[in-house]
C-alpha cells in the first residue's frame, strides 16, 4: 500500500533548530562545587591531626627530660617563633632569601627549558647530552659547592650557580618527558594549520607538553630550594638571609631559634608546594585531564 | 574562490584552479623486500569544487593517500599535484579534518578557530571577527569561550570544521570525520557539511568506510581495494541536493557500491 509520507509526517525542524536541540541535550552543565570553607576544612583536618601527633611526641620527649639542654619545649619554640615573626630583621631575612630564590629559580627555568627543549627536539643533542642530564640530576648539589666557591668565591653568584646545576636538570627532564609525550596527531594538525619550525614549538609542542613540564618545574623548585638553603648554610654570603640567620643561631647555641627557623623553612616549602598543586590542578582542569564530576 | 566569510574581497580572488591530480602514485612503507605497499598505481583527478568520497575497507591506504595529498608524506612512485597558492593567497591551501577533532585542549574553542589565522599573522581584531562568524556559521555561536573537552563529539567536529574553514583552504581533506559520532548527530552534520559546501564550493576529498555516507555526500564515489590500495571503480552520484540519507535513490546506489566492495573484500579471504 502506498503511503503519502509528506502529509503524515510532522514538519521537519530546520538544521539550526535540530542542532541547537542536540547541543542542548549534550550540554549537561558543570557539577556544582562545594563551598570553599567546606573544601578547606576537608583538606585541613588530616594535616591538623598529624601536626597534633608530632607536637605530642615532642612534648612527651621534653617531659621525659631527653637531652634537656638542647631540646626546648614546643611552647618555648612557639614563643620564639612569635618573637621572630614580630621582628623586622626576620622579614628582611625572608626578603633576602626570597630575592635569591626568585632570581635563581627563573634562571633555572630558563636554562632547563632551553636545554630540555633543544635536547628533546634535536636528535644529536639527545644522544650527546640526554644521559648527562640524568647523571647530573642524581648528583647531590652539595658536591658542586667546592667548585662553585672556587669559581665565584663566597658570593650569591656561587649560590645561583649551585641552584642552576642542581635544579635545571630536573626542569630539563620535565621538558624532555613532556615533549616526548606530545601525541603525533597534534603535530600533524599543527603542520596542517600552517605551523612550522619555531611556531610549531611555540603553538603546539610546548603547550601540549605543559602539564608534564609543570611537574618538572615543581621538582626543579624543590632542588633549587635545597641548593639555596645549603648555599646559605655553607657559603654564608649574607648573615641576614634565612639560612645565614639559622647558622648564627647554631653558633650561639640558640636552639629554640634554630628549631623555629626550621619550622619556617618547612612552612615555606609547604606553601610553595600548595601553590604548585593549585596551578597544576587548574591546568589539568583546563586541558580536560580531570574528570569534571570528580573534581 | 575565497571561503573566508569576514571581509570578503570586493572582487573575486583569482586562485590557481583547485584540483588534485594523482598520476600513477604508489607508496611503499619500509624497504623494498619487507615493506608494505600501501598504494599501487593510483590515478585520480578531482575537479575544482568537486566533492569526492573515497570508500574502502581496512588497509586501502586511505590515510596514506590523504597524507600524500596534504604534503605530510611523499609518494614512492608517481606524482601528486595539489593547488598551489598563487602568491596573493595567504596561508595554506589544504585543510584536514580528522576523526577525533584534534582541537587543541589548551585553547578555547574560539582560540582554536583563530589559530590558523594567528599562524599567518592576521591581526587580533580581524581574526576574532572571522572566528566569531565561522562559529556562528557552524551553529556554535555561544560556545567560543568553552574548552574543547566541554563540548560533545559532534560540537567538537563542527568546531574543527570552523577551524578548517578559517584556513581559507581550497581543498578540504576529511579523514573519516564523522566515524565516531552517533547516527543522529552524523546525519545532522551531513546536512551541515553539504550546506557549507554548496555555499562555498571548496574541493572535498572525503574518506569513509560508510557507503551510505559516501552516497549521501559525494558527487562521485571512488572505491579502493585493500592491500595494496588501488582504484577499483568509480561511481558518479547524479542526485540533486540537498539530499537525504534515507532516500531510496541513495539506498539503491549504496547497495550497488556495497556489492562491489564486498566482492573486493571477499577476494582476500580466498
Amino acid at each position: 500500500m502506498a503511503v503519502d509520507h509528506t502529509s503524515t509526517l510532522p514538519v521537519a525542524p530546520t538544521l539550526d533548530e535540530a542542532l541547537a536541540g542536540l547541543d542542548a541535550l549534550d550540554d549537561v552543565g558543570r557539577p556544582a562545587h562545594d563551598r570553599l570553607s567546606r573544601r578547606l576544612w576537608r583538606s585541613a583536618w588530616p594535616k591538623l591531626v598529624a601536626l597534633g601527633v608530632i607536637l605530642l611526641v615532642w612534648q612527651v620527649a621534653v617531659w621525659a627530660h631527653w637531652k634537656p639542654y638542647i631540646l626546648q619545649s614546643p611552647t618555648t619554640v612557639a614563643r620564639q617563633l612569635w618573637e621572630l615573626v614580630g621582628s623586622s630583621l626576620f622579614w628582611q631575612a625572608c626578603w633576602v632569601t626570597a630575592q635569591q630564590a626568585i632570581i635563581g629559580y627563573l634562571l633555572v627555568l630558563l636554562v632547563g627549558g632551553v636545554v630540555g627543549t633543544a635536547v628533546a627536539r634535536v636528535p644529536v643533542l639527545r644522544a650527546g647530552v640526554g644521559a648527562l642530564i640524568t647523571g647530573m640530576q642524581t648528583m647531590p648539589s652539595v658536591l658542586w659547592y667546592p667548585l662553585a666557591i672556587m669559581l665565584f668565591g663566597l658570593s650569591s653568584t656561587a649560590i645561583i650557580m649551585m641552584m642552576i646545576l642542581g635544579a635545571a636538570p630536573a626542569v630539563a627532564n620535565g621538558f624532555i618527558g613532556g615533549i616526548d609525550q606530545v601525541p603525533p596527531g597534534f603535530l600533524r594538525v599543527g603542520r596542517m594549520l600552517g605551523a612550522r619550525g619555531l611556531s610549531l614549538e611555540r603553538h603546539v609542542v610546548l603547550p601540549a607538553a605543559f602539564p608534564t613540564v609543570l611537574g618538572g618545574m615543581k621538582q626543579g623548585w624543590a632542588f633549587a630550594w635545597h641548593a639555596l638553603m645549603a648555599g646559605e648554610f655553607l657559603v654564608l654570603v649574607n648573615p641576614l638571609s634565612l639560612g645565614g640567620r639559622t647558622v648564627n643561631a647554631v653558633t650561639q647555641g640558640e636552639w629554640a631559634v634554630v628549631v623555629a627557623m626550621m619550622i619556617i623553612i618547612v612552612f615555606i616549602g609547604i606553601v610553595v608546594d600548595v601553590a604548585f598543586s593549585q596551578v597544576d590542578r587548574g591546568v589539568r582542569r583546563r586541558y580536560g585531564l580531570i574528570d569534571q564530576s570528580a573534581s | 574562490m575565497s571561503i573566508l566569510t569576514a571581509n570578503p574581497p570586493p572582487t573575486a580572488v583569482v586562485r590557481s584552479a583547485p584540483s588534485v591530480t594523482l598520476a600513477g602514485v604508489s607508496k611503499r612503507h619500509g624497504d623494498a623486500e619487507s615493506g608494505v605497499v600501501a598504494l599501487q598505481d593510483v590515478s585520480l583527478d578531482v575537479g575544482p569544487g568537486e566533492f569526492v568520497c573515497l570508500v574502502g575497507a581496512s588497509g586501502c591506504g586511505k590515510t596514506t593517500l590523504l597524507n600524500l595529498i596534504a604534503g605530510l608524506d611523499r609518494p614512492s612512485v608517481g606524482t601528486v599535484t595539489v593547488p598551489v597558492p598563487d602568491g596573493t593567497a595567504r596561508g595554506t591551501t589544504t585543510a584536514m579534518l580528522f576523526q577525533d577533532s584534534a582541537l587543541f585542549p589548551w585553547l578555547t574553542v574560539a582560540a582554536n578557530v583563530e589559530l590558523p589565522l594567528r599562524l599567518r599573522g592576521v591581526p587580533k581584531a580581524e581574526r576574532r571577527a572571522v572566528a566569531t562568524d565561522l562559529l556562528e556559521r557552524v551553529h556554535l555561536g555561544g560556545f567560543g569561550a568553552k574548552r574543547p573537552h566541554e563540548l560533545s563529539g559532534g560540537m567538537r567536529q563542527r568546531a574543527a570544521l570552523a577551524r578548517a574553514l578559517a584556513q581559507d583552504a581550497d581543498l578540504l581533506l576529511m579523514d573519516e570525520p564523522f566515524g565516531a559520532l552517533d547516527a543522529i548527530t552524523r546525519d545532522l552534520l551531513h546536512d551541515e557539511l553539504e550546506a557549507l559546501w554548496m555555499e562555498r564550493r571548496f574541493t572535498v576529498l572525503f574518506v569513509t568506510h560508510n557507503v551510505r555516507e559516501a552516497a549521501r555526500l559525494g558527487d562521485r564515489i571512488v572505491l579502493l581495494t585493500s592491500r595494496p590500495g588501488r582504484v577499483a571503480a568509480t561511481f558518479p552520484v547524479d542526485l540533486t541536493r540537498p539530499r537525504r540519507i534515507d532516500s531510496p535513490e541513495i539506498a539503491h546506489l549504496a547497495a550497488t557500491v556495497t556489492d562491489q566492495l564486498r566482492s573486493e573484500v571477499g577476494r582476500h579471504g580466498r
